[in-house]
């Protein structure tokens, strides 16, 4: 493989993110080897799925839902940049179980809502494409339709009798609607689509984050199922080439070439009138997040380990979420001094601010690809 | 168990606008922007956060160990600078800001424990901010306290046996915790005021010798000297005195307290209440100090040191607000300890300022309010002690009912004075009946001159307002000062049992009425109550932040009659909507999702919804039975054998003859074929809920 998209080799170049229906086989098989890895027992958070007043030993794949379910952080400012965030944070462990199995790194592939993706649903990679998903996933223990005596999740995420986060989802399933997502929006719902280009020319940060959050909402609905309720939509892999390809727009419309896109990139600048945005609403339980919020679950509760005596009143911005380990008791990352990288952070952090690479953004528009960051 | 001392700020979000029965009600608009919102409508106040409590930016300051040293360093101890946080919602008991009441109450202390609250109920307020300018909540302060519950140890490595003392002598697994704290510069602009406490042992209100340990008071002198009136702006007037209390929770005159820790002969006195604070700066009058004198059967002893209260800024905010000492050796019985207050001026005289009375009373288990049904009676029980101990002579006390200036008079006791014998004293406070109540002055209603006659009001008292007044209770005792205790009292409309009994009997304006009525002070006081936020798009695309109202009650007020529920749809509509309410009302006192007011939703409401659910699901299920008998009935000569749904095999045979239904009837419509193919899915999905079932069913089924 020796493809060019856009100037970019794709030939075995692990640093960018890349459309999942071009990434060669063995690709393709490493990538769902690194998800199945995930839910193993060498890719398990501290403690045990007993332990009080937080459940420890989740697997870094369960991690995502309980993270998701914890935070829910939709309709706001921060929408985009906390599920960049989140993003990282996977992509992340999904390279580091791409090491651990064959050695090589792998990056979060993106599916291109612009396709069909009923091929990738096969028993060989993202499973069914309607009703329950199968394998690969029943196999790697991702759901448990048949619990017996055993603990599992239930199928409402407020099932308050099954919402162990170390436990399996009793059902992960998908009602793919038929032709593209543009179809299904504009025929079956009858709502606007708006194409890469609508939201890559968007003038501000606050039109472009509306617009590409309403495509994505109706994303979920189109592959439906799980993903398709945002309580439960992270148990199932198909939502990460989803949220990948979310943040591939943002990073499409950050990355524009041109002297008047360039503040972008400028964690200043490119929210415009949303860069000074805090927590709306009530501490529980709803919640909207605003650009100085720092993003959770990540930042914990409590101060951070550095200091909070020269902090005024109301100068840190915490959302109220759920606790999630280990960025809360007993181990607190957020708080460990040997883990500077676990920091608190909102999303005028540099590190959320700059996208990552990916192989091509859409057309009609010239990118300073050689800005964005790379694994 | 050592001692947390801390201080920090709290936040509030009381309904201000809401809690004025005057105050016009302002409908649920959706175009309103937020900023219009606070502007126009909620006094500022964030409707999505009524009644919310919080603290804000507040950090352990010092700890005072079990031997009564203390440090404030954080090198010498890191538990000190950790921070506090506290949640929970603060809803009055009586109208209008009075005797609020903290539920669902969480605290974590980091790096120590999470732990629940039980219901914290606040004092009277204090009037602390002393001068002739300043006014408002602002200068007021209130205390609270509340026990742990669930607690969780959080200790971890940042803070170990190693480097913290506190660690060392803190007993994790101890379930008899409790945190005290006074708000105080309440500012209803900001929503933001100060907050002392500090965390400890939860002590009992009598030790084992039946010694009150807990709650002790302190009062003012009542031969306090003029000078110090003067400075400390103790007024004296006509309308005023501020050495007696009031007849209601605002009190102008001033209260310490104190507890005593028996095994550690620690006490600890809560001094904001009574510092004549010159300023919301917290400045105190000038060139004073202020000191506590320990008296051995009221004769003060002398001590090696004295105890100095510690009042500049930093010193109350590193104190939280509170005095810990030792109890010397030479005091042998804790009954025979009482405390002081004195003052120095200019380092010359020494004035006595503060003093324990010599009786008090409190209602049983403390209590603070009383919450009475609709035409109900209810025993209080009053306990007297005389210093400290029970009391087991006999005294009067005289029993008041106060009326309010923001209800009608609907509290009273049955007596005006009780006795009180060994201790104890029982009286009967009586409400009441809203439904059919005498004629009663309401100054709810607008006057237009002062000589026009009070508005009367009879019958069905209107629904949507709050109802209460004070009652009172005072000892008999010609000495000063004054114990008296001032109890609001709420009253709650009742729906009538038999109208519960009899649901299936009312109509549907009858119904209409009663679930009008339940629900009419949220609906006239809260349509902002049910409200999250959303994001729409402005005319030029960019996003614009609006209140979305996801608790619909003027909707849920126009709901169905039982007479339409052959319409099931509407059946199923309605009684999603009971549930979606009932959900909220249900909850636990505790619960953060219970609907704040429903503490005091009126006495039957729940039961009444729930009556009204069974009685639509029971009409709905007596259709379905009648349409069955009559389908059976009307085809006989078919009909034979009856379905059994528990076997299988017949439930198959079901399915196998709508396959041939479809199969054998080539001219069937598309629509007849979809109404044949619905029904076999129905089947199926039937089944489907059967065969889970089965999986753990051990009993036999046999069912037609």
């Amino acid at each position: 493989l020796n493809r060019f998209f856009g100037g970019i080799s794709l030939s075995e170049d692990f640093d960018r993110r890349k459309n999942i229906t071009l990434v060669s086989k063995n690709e393709r098989v490493n990538f769902r080897r690194a998800l199945v890895a995930l839910n193993t027992a060498d890719f398990r958070f501290g403690g045990d799925r007993n332990d009080k007043p937080f459940a420890g030993g989740v697997s870094y794949w369960f991690k995502q839902d309980e993270i998701h379910q914890a935070t829910h952080v939709h309709r706001g400012p921060a929408f985009l940049t906390w599920h960049r965030e989140l993003c990282n944070r996977f992509e992340r462990y999904l390279s580091s179980a791409s090491e651990k199995l064959v050695d090589k790194k792998i990056s979060l592939h993106y599916w291109d809502w612009n396709e069909d993706p009923s091929n990738l649903f096969t028993p060989k990679f993202m499973g069914n494409l309607s009703g329950e998903a199968g394998d690969p996933w029943l196999g790697a223990s991702f759901y448990n339709p048949y619990p017996k005596n055993q603990y599992y999740r239930g199928i409402h995420a407020f099932d308050s009798d099954h919402i162990n986060p170390a436990d399996p989802p009793i059902s992960l399933t998908r009602y793919k609607k038929d032709g593209t997502l543009e179809e299904y929006m504009t025929k079956e719902e009858r709502v606007p689509f708006y194409t890469d280009q609508d939201i890559i020319r968007s003038e501000n940060f606050s039109q472009m984050r509306l617009k590409l959050e309403h495509v994505h909402n109706y994303a979920h609905n189109y592959i439906g199922g799980t993903i398709g309720d945002p309580h439960t939509a992270f148990r199932d892999p198909f939502i990460f080439l989803l949220h990948s390809n979310v943040d591939r727009l943002f990073a499409a419309w950050q990355l524009r070439k041109g002297k008047e896109f360039e503040y972008r990139l400028d964690p200043n600048k490119v929210y415009g009138s949303e860069k000074d945005t805090v927590a709306k609403g009530s501490t529980s339980p709803f919640v909207i997040v605003g650009i100085q919020t720092l993003l959770s679950p990540w930042c914990g509760t409590g101060y951070p380990y550095d200091t909070t005596k020269n902090r005024e009143a109301g100068e840190r911005e915490e959302p109220g979420v759920n606790d999630v380990r280990p960025w809360t008791y007993p181990e607190n990352w957020h708080r460990d001094p040997a883990r500077p990288h676990e920091r608190p952070k909102n999303s005028l952090d540099p590190s959320v601010v700059t996208p990552r690479l990916y192989d091509k953004l859409p057309e009609g528009f010239e990118y300073n690809y050689h800005l964005a960051r790379r694994i | 168990m050592p001692i947390l001392q801390f201080s920090g700020r709290f936040r509030n979000y009381p309904p201000v606008y809401n809690n004025y029965p005057w105050n016009q009600e302002k409908y649920f608009d959706s175009k309103l922007s937020p900023n219009d919102v606070k502007a126009k409508i909620t006094e500022g106040v964030e409707p999505l956060q009524y009644f919310e409590f919080e603290f804000s930016n507040v950090h352990i300051k010092k700890i005072t160990y079990d031997d009564g040293t203390s440090t404030s360093s954080q090198k010498e101890d890191p538990v000190v600078g950790k921070e506090i946080k506290l949640k929970g919602l603060l809803v009055d008991t009586s109208p209008h800001l009075e005797r609020g009441r903290l539920f669902a109450g969480e605290i974590r202390i980091i790096d120590f424990l999470l732990a629940r609250l039980t219901i914290a109920v606040q004092s009277d307020l204090f009037k602390s901010i002393r001068n002739d300018h300043d006014e408002g909540a602002k200068i007021y302060s209130a205390e609270f306290e509340s026990a742990f519950y669930d607690s969780i140890n959080l200790i971890n490595e940042f803070v170990r046996e190693e480097n913290s003392r506190f660690v060392r002598e803190v007993d994790v697994h101890s379930n008899n915790l409790k945190i005290y704290f006074n708000v105080n510069l309440f500012d209803f602009k900001s929503l933001e005021g100060e907050v002392y406490g500090y965390v400890g042992p939860s002590i009992p209100i009598e030790d084992k010798h039946g010694v009150r340990i807990n709650g002790r008071r302190l009062l003012i002198d009542p031969t306090i000297a003029p000078e110090l009136k003067r400075d400390f702006g103790i007024k004296q007037n006509q309308n005023e005195d501020d050495l007696e209390p009031t007849d209601s929770v605002l009190r102008n005159d001033m209260e310490g307290s104190y507890e005593i820790i028996k095994d550690e002969r620690l006490a600890i006195l809560r001094y904001i209440n009574f510092i004549p604070f010159q300023d919301t700066t917290h400045k105190l009058p000038d060139n004073y100090i202020f000191s506590v004198a320990l008296l051995q059967n009221g004769r003060e002893i002398e001590l090696s040191s004295p105890i100095i209260i510690d009042l500049d800024k930093s010193g109350i905010s590193i104190d939280g607000g509170v005095c810990i000492f030792h109890i010397p050796e030479i005091i042998g019985e804790l009954d025979k300890l009482t405390l002081a207050v004195n003052v120095t001026k200019n380092g010359g005289q020494q004035y006595r300022f503060l003093k324990e009375p010599i009786f008090d009373l409190i209602l049983e288990n403390n209590q603070r309010f009383l919450m009475l049904y609709s035409g109900k009676k209810e025993e209080l029980r009053v306990r007297v002690f005389k210093n400290n101990k029970l009391y087991g002579n006999r005294i009067t006390i005289i029993l008041r009912s106060e009326s309010h200036a923001y209800s009608p008079y609907v509290a009273w006791w049955t007596s005006p004075n009780i006795v009180s014998e060994n201790g104890t004293a029982i009286c009967y406070a009586e409400a009441r009946d809203l439904e059919n109540s005498a004629e009663v002055e309401d100054p709810i209603l607008p006057k237009l001159s002062e000589n026009e006659k009070p508005h009367m009001i009879s019958g069905d008292l209107p629904w949507d307002r709050y109802y209460g007044n004070y009652l009172s209770l005072k000892i008999e005792y010609n000495e000063k000062p004054t114990i008296k205790l001032n109890i609001p009292v709420r009253v709650l409309h009742s729906v009538r049992s038999s109208d519960i009994e009899n649901i299936d009997t009312l109509n549907k304006e009858e119904i209409q009425d009663i679930i009008t009525k339940i629900l009419s002070y949220y609906a006239r006081y809260y349509p902002w109550l049910h409200v999250e936020y959303r994001y729409v798009k402005d005319k030029k695309g960019n996003p614009k932040l609006v209140y979305l109202q996801f608790l619909k009650i003027k909707e849920y007020l126009d709901f169905i009659s039982r007479d339409d529920v052959h319409d099931w749809h509407s059946c199923h509509e309605s009684i999603e909507k009971i549930n979606h309410f009932l959900e909220r009302l249900d909850k636990d006192d505790n619960d953060w999702k219970k609907m704040p007011r429903s503490r005091d939703f009126p006495y039957n409401g729940i039961e009444f919804l729930k009556a009204w659910k069974s009685s639509i699901v029971n009409k709905v299920i007596k259709d379905i039975n009648e349409s069955k008998s009559k389908t059976i009935k009307d085809n006989t000569d078919i009909m034979a054998d009856n379905l059994d749904v528990n076997n299988w095999a017949e439930v198959e045979a079901l399915v196998d003859g709508l396959d041939n239904l479809i199969k054998l009837s080539p001219s069937l419509s598309t629509e007849h074929k979809k109404i044949l193919l619905r029904n076999k899915i129905a089947i199926y999905q039937f089944m489907l809920e059967k065969l889970n079932d089965a999986k753990f069913q051990t009993r036999h089924l046999h069912e037609h």
